[in-house]
């Protein structure tokens, strides 16, 4: 086993972070930025491309480019998540037999681990190219509020793109790894993040390395990128009322003002003043006009006030939720990079009455503490255990629609656990166990598991049998579900291992798939290397040729033309073998050229030298 | 290279291991020790018989001796047996530091490797650094040119003139310093050197055929600075 990388799978952005020498490092991609955008786009000539390049052709291939794709894994294509996705998705969101939410891209169907995957396979190779070696081990991060079939399907992504993922952790619990918490006894966090297109507000209680999520709140469609949308606004209004010409007409002004705003919205975050200057951002008959605004902080903040005010209600309904006071917590963390901005900092204090911290980067800090788990793995840090929780309740459904919990969440696996329950009509043969996962009170509001029945049930009046339905969760999370008559000793059980709706027979097939698609990444990589190679040579050929192709005999020349043009047409093509073909034959004329150059010059100097 | 390589795959290996083995490293050590423990209660029992028929001959003395013997055996075994423990958890800290060791060279060895990779790039980057800043003055400059209106003065003639040098001085700067334009006009699109804004139908092009640059794009050296913002030809 080679490094530990941790992955930061994120809606918009993802993040790599590795420990080399007890220090957390931060993988940058291969166009060097160290995050890199969740978008991925085929292309009709079946390339996949990801990160910054997807995002730059996605407006000519909208809909075979996928963003956002985590608002999709691991969920069934009629929940309302599914749905609300659906309607700002450029690109085809489908329904699988199985009824989970699927990718349509250019007529084939793809599964949401398989998105992940093509962009975990590109992290992983970046990884590799950084680390000088292979990397096959990984811990990826999921919100706290993932259930087990969305955590089980971001494994699969990492299982598909070829790697072993030791370990999902929440994100909040990583950035609080990333900030060296958790080694003392009973710490309560808070841990708010305001990424690029969402917000998770997470409590955490700490105790000797169990970290138990008290409680999460968030809001799935608020963002860094609603804040920058304001300052745009903003600059079209102002310049609407000076110069009446309406900049949103204007894709090119439209994406100089996007830039200029994000400028600006960051400068803000350490200085009290903005300048967008954007001249010649438009023209109208009385010439060419400019743009040159000043934005201060207070305006900024006025703008964007009540987008910091959407992210108060989950924050009190978290602490609610967890049954704290304001005062209760004991540690604040800034997660995404919108928490850079100083008033969503300001609002972050004001709400939990303690300054947050901030120290980290918040684009990164998930990343780095999933690291810092891997060395936890490897044993590098060694004063930090991280016991495994389960994420949310696990119960069954009882009369009336009721969800009962057996094992809460939060619970250290393993874990064994069982109560007893009885009938509800006289001389009840059989009983159903319906096994749901979730929080909510009514049944139907949480995730189904499993469902079977026991029966056999000997005739009695309702409520005398004694039915004992016990839950056992072992270390890797597969559940085992027992009902048991405790008169007739009659028992049913069944083993719920966490699915993504992916069948083993699938994640195999898509694992080969991903290694053929890396092969082909491989074999392009190479057909483009050649191909530069015989550009090179075919350009210095032409020049020799036609400085001293005069040297060469009449045939010769005309077989210089020819295997010119020959390796011109070559280079439209990808076939290696042609390509190499050419490459052995222009190194064979351009030394017949060489050659008559010597023996021309040699030639032409000889009689010089007589004189 | 790949002697390297496997020593730090071994020893990755070896790590693996160990990870999975240290909550438990107490319950592990200690069968150890109770594997050995019946040879020392044989010795023990060996000493002791061989005591007893020493003593056999003169009771008396031998029987300090004996138990002597006898208490001072059992401390030494006492001591012996602690010895072993220690040894047995020295060689399993000896095999931890040992693989930790290897595991740090390997580590640094690509480590060094890298650093070396990177100081080229280092360079090269800061130098990259600059270039984009200016890269916004050098699009303005442009934009000023071209929205320049066809002017019918001699001042004003010369006046752009002065600005073109000027503008064609800042350009070869920068070409100096590696910065190269990326060709975007009538190329077939390409999202690892243009961005697409936006998209036009025509039927004339074939698709994905760069028809408009809203914005250069540039190069420094082999590395992409921007991206040409381009707007690309669709089927209508």
């Amino acid at each position: 086993m080679g490094k530990v990388i941790g992955i930061d799978l994120g809606t918009t952005n993802c993040c790599v972070a590795v420990m080399e020498g007890g220090v957390t490092q931060i993988i940058p991609n291969k166009e060097g930025g160290r995050t890199t955008p969740s978008v991925v786009g085929f292309t009709d000539k079946g390339e996949r491309l990801v990160g910054q390049i997807a995002k730059r052709q996605a407006i000519t291939n909208a809909a075979n480019t996928v963003f956002a794709v985590k608002r999709l894994i691991g969920r069934k294509y009629n929940s309302p998540e599914v749905q609300r996705a659906k309607e700002s998705s450029p690109y085809e969101i489908t329904e699988s037999a199985n009824g989970d939410a699927r990718v349509r891209i250019q007529t084939r169907d793809y599964s949401p681990p398989e998105v992940s995957a093509i962009i975990l396979q590109r992290l992983k190779s970046a990884a590799e190219d950084f680390l000088g070696d292979e990397v096959d081990e990984a811990i990826i991060t999921v919100p706290a509020y993932f259930d087990d079939f969305q955590r089980q399907a971001t494994k699969d992504a990492g299982k598909i793109a070829g790697l072993n993922v030791q370990r999902i952790i929440n994100e909040p619990t990583a950035a609080a790894l990333a900030y060296g918490l958790g080694k003392r006894a009973s710490e309560k966090v808070a841990v708010y993040d305001l990424g690029g297109g969402t917000f998770d507000i997470s409590i955490l209680e700490m105790n000797d390395g169990v970290f138990e999520v008290l409680s999460t709140c968030g809001d799935s469609f608020l963002g860094g990128e609603d804040f920058d949308q304001r300052i745009i606004d903003w600059l079209i209004d102002e310049f609407r009322n000076e110069t009446n010409i309406d900049l949103r007409q204007d894709r090119l002004a439209l994406q100089r003002l996007k830039e200029a705003a994000e400028r600006a919205k960051c400068e803000l975050s350490n200085t009290m003043e903005a300048t967008i200057n954007l001249p010649f951002i438009s023209a109208d008959t009385s010439g060419p006009k400019h743009l040159n605004k000043a934005l201060s902080r207070n305006r900024f903040e006025d703008l964007v006030a009540d987008l910091v005010e959407r992210t108060v209600e989950p924050c009190q309904k978290a602490l609610w939720d967890a049954r704290l006071k304001q005062g209760d917590i004991d540690k604040v963390l800034l997660v995404g990079g919108q928490t850079r901005s100083p008033i969503v900092q300001r609002r972050v204090e004001q709400l939990f009455g303690r300054a947050p911290s901030a120290e980290i980067n918040p684009d990164e800090v998930v990343a780095m503490g999933a690291s810092i788990q891997g060395g936890v793995l490897l044993g590098e840090v060694k004063d930090l255990v991280l016991l495994d929780v389960i994420p949310l309740s696990l119960g069954i459904e009882t009369r009336g629609g009721v969800f009962t919990k057996i094992i809460d969440r939060n619970a250290t696996l393993p874990i064994k656990k069982s109560l007893v329950f009885t009938t509800v009509a006289d001389n009840q043969s059989t009983v159903e166990v319906h096994v749901l996962q979730g929080e909510r009170e009514i049944a139907t509001h949480n995730r189904s598991l499993a469902k079977f029945e026991l029966v056999g049930i000997a005739p009695a009046p309702r409520g005398v049998p004694q039915i004992e339905v016990s839950f056992e969760i072992n270390v890797d999370g597969i559940v085992e579900v027992s009902a048991r008559d405790k008169m007739t000793g009659l028992e049913q059980a069944m083993k719920i291992s966490p699915s993504s709706g992916l069948s083993p027979d699938e994640i195999y097939r898509l694992i080969e798939e991903a290694k053929a698609n890396e092969e082909a990444d491989k074999q392009q990589k190479e057909i483009l290397l050649l191909k530069n190679r015989l550009e090179g040579l075919l350009q210095n050929t032409q020049r020799s040729f036609s400085e001293f192709g005069w040297m060469l005999s009449v045939n010769e020349q005309e077989s210089v033309r020819n295997t010119l043009m020959v390796a011109k047409e070559a280079m439209a093509s990808d076939d290696i073998g042609m390509i190499k073909q050419n490459l052995a034959e222009l190194e064979k004329i351009g030394r017949i050229i060489t050659d008559a150059m010597f023996s021309g010059a040699a030639g032409g100097l000889g009689p010089g030298g007589g004189m | 290279m790949t002697i390297e390589n496997t020593q730090s795959s071994n020893t990755a290996n070896a790590a693996t291991t160990k990870s999975q083995t240290t909550p438990e490293v107490e319950t592990t050590s200690s069968p150890k020790i109770t594997e050995e423990q019946p040879q020392l209660e044989d010795l023990a029992e060996d000493a002791i018989i061989s005591d007893a028929s020493e003593t056999d001959p003169s009771p008396e003395e031998n029987t300090t001796t004996s138990l002597m013997s006898e208490s001072e055996a059992a401390q030494l075994l006492i001591e012996l047996s602690d010895a072993q423990e220690r040894a047995a958890k020295f060689s399993e800290e000896k095999k931890l530091i040992y693989e930790q060791l290897m595991r740090r060279q390997a580590e640094f060895e690509n480590f060094r490797k890298r650093v070396e990779r990177e100081r080229t790039e280092v360079n090269l980057q800061a130098k990259a650094n600059v270039v984009i800043e200016l890269l916004p003055v050098l699009d303005n400059l442009e934009r000023a040119l071209e929205s320049a209106p066809k002017g019918d003065e001699v001042l004003f003639e010369n006046i752009l003139t002065g600005v073109k040098l000027i503008h064609r001085q800042f350009l070869d700067v920068l070409i100096g310093l590696g910065l190269s334009p990326i060709k975007a006009m009538g190329e077939a699109f390409d999202p690892h050197i243009h961005e697409a804004v936006t998209t036009e139908a025509n039927n004339e092009l074939p698709e994905n055929t760069v028809i408009a640059e809203l914005q250069k794009g540039y190069k420094l050296g082999e590395k992409l600075l921007r991206p040409a913002m381009v707007k690309v030809s669709v089927r209508g």
